[in-house]
């Protein structure tokens, strides 16, 4: 069997990706995360002081707190199975790559298994992160210098 | 499970609906200051669902909602409509802001009764609409 035989027949066999569930799937479970998570910024605009502009950090901090206790339960895997990016992309994909990542090496030891390795994967989502809004923030700025924009 | 699901569905759906009933309120002050105020905010009705504007002394607080898609020029608004107020109240001073927060904080401020809570509030909602971190 030749190379392309071969591929041809893998991709016979191959189930298909239902790519339209998938997609709906992924909407539904980022809808609904985001939902509980304006539901929590409403709530601490209306118990605290805090205005539209900085209910936003609390918010993120509760969000991903709720995700490592979800994922320490192993409840967001159940999610993530059902929700894919759905339930990746929104803050609390960043909460369960921690905690996942230091619960699959905490055999390895504290210092070394789960301090060395918590940030495997949620260290790059920080650099990117802060990278991106550097970029982000210096376009903004030349934008106001123009006089496109106000901040 | 699915039962559950689809009341929450329906009534999240339904309070969507309802919710957001556009309404201009304005109180504390003399009937044509009142009747000022509703103008001014009136004349920019294509982007405010709902407003409300107290006086309190010397203060003028207004918590304004915008549309969603108006959302985005969300300063651009207050500066426009602050400047405009402040031009037909120069002896009062101006806290306009579009933040939900505000509007809350400003609709609650009609219940309050006592001078000294009042002035607690005003000086509260002052500060908020400054905060920036």
């Amino acid at each position: 069997m030749d190379r392309q035989a071969y591929s041809q027949l893998e991709q016979q066999i191959t189930p298909k990706t239902p790519i339209a569930l998938n997609l709906v799937k992924a909407f539904v479970t980022g809808g609904i995360i985001c939902t509980i998570g304006q539901g929590i910024m409403y709530f601490y605009m209306y118990f605290f002081d805090f205005t539209e502009r900085t209910a936003g950090n609390p918010t993120v901090a509760t969000m991903i707190f709720i995700a490592m206790l979800l994922t320490g339960f192993g409840k967001y895997k159940r999610i993530a199975q059902f929700g894919g990016a759905g339930s990746a992309v929104p803050v609390t994909g960043f909460g369960n790559a921690m905690i996942s990542a230091a619960i699959e090496h905490r055999t390895e030891g504290y210092v070394l298994g789960v301090g060395g390795n918590m940030f495997k994967l949620a260290g790059s989502v920080i650099v990117f992160g802060v990278f991106s809004a550097f970029v982000v923030a210096l376009i903004k700025t030349i934008l106001v210098k123009l006089g496109v924009v106000g901040w | 499970m699915k039962r559950v699901i689809a009341i929450a569905g329906t009534c999240l759906l339904l309070a969507g609906c309802g919710a957001g009933a556009g309404e201009i309120r304005v109180s504390g002050g003399e009937p044509e200051e009142n009747q000022k105020v509703e103008e001014v905010l009136k004349e920019k009705d294509g982007r405010i669902v709902s407003a409300v504007a107290v006086f309190v002394h010397e203060d003028l607080l207004v918590g304004v909602q915008v549309k969603p898609f108006s959302r985005f020029s969300k300063t651009k608004i207050e500066e426009e409509l602050t400047k405009e107020l402040e031009k037909a109240f120069p002896e009062e001073t101006v806290t306009l802001s579009t933040d939900l927060k505000i509007f809350w904080e400003t609709d609650k401020l009609d219940e309050l009764e006592e001078e000294d809570k009042l002035h607690k509030k005003v000086e509260t909602i002052k500060s908020l609409s400054k905060e920036e971190t």
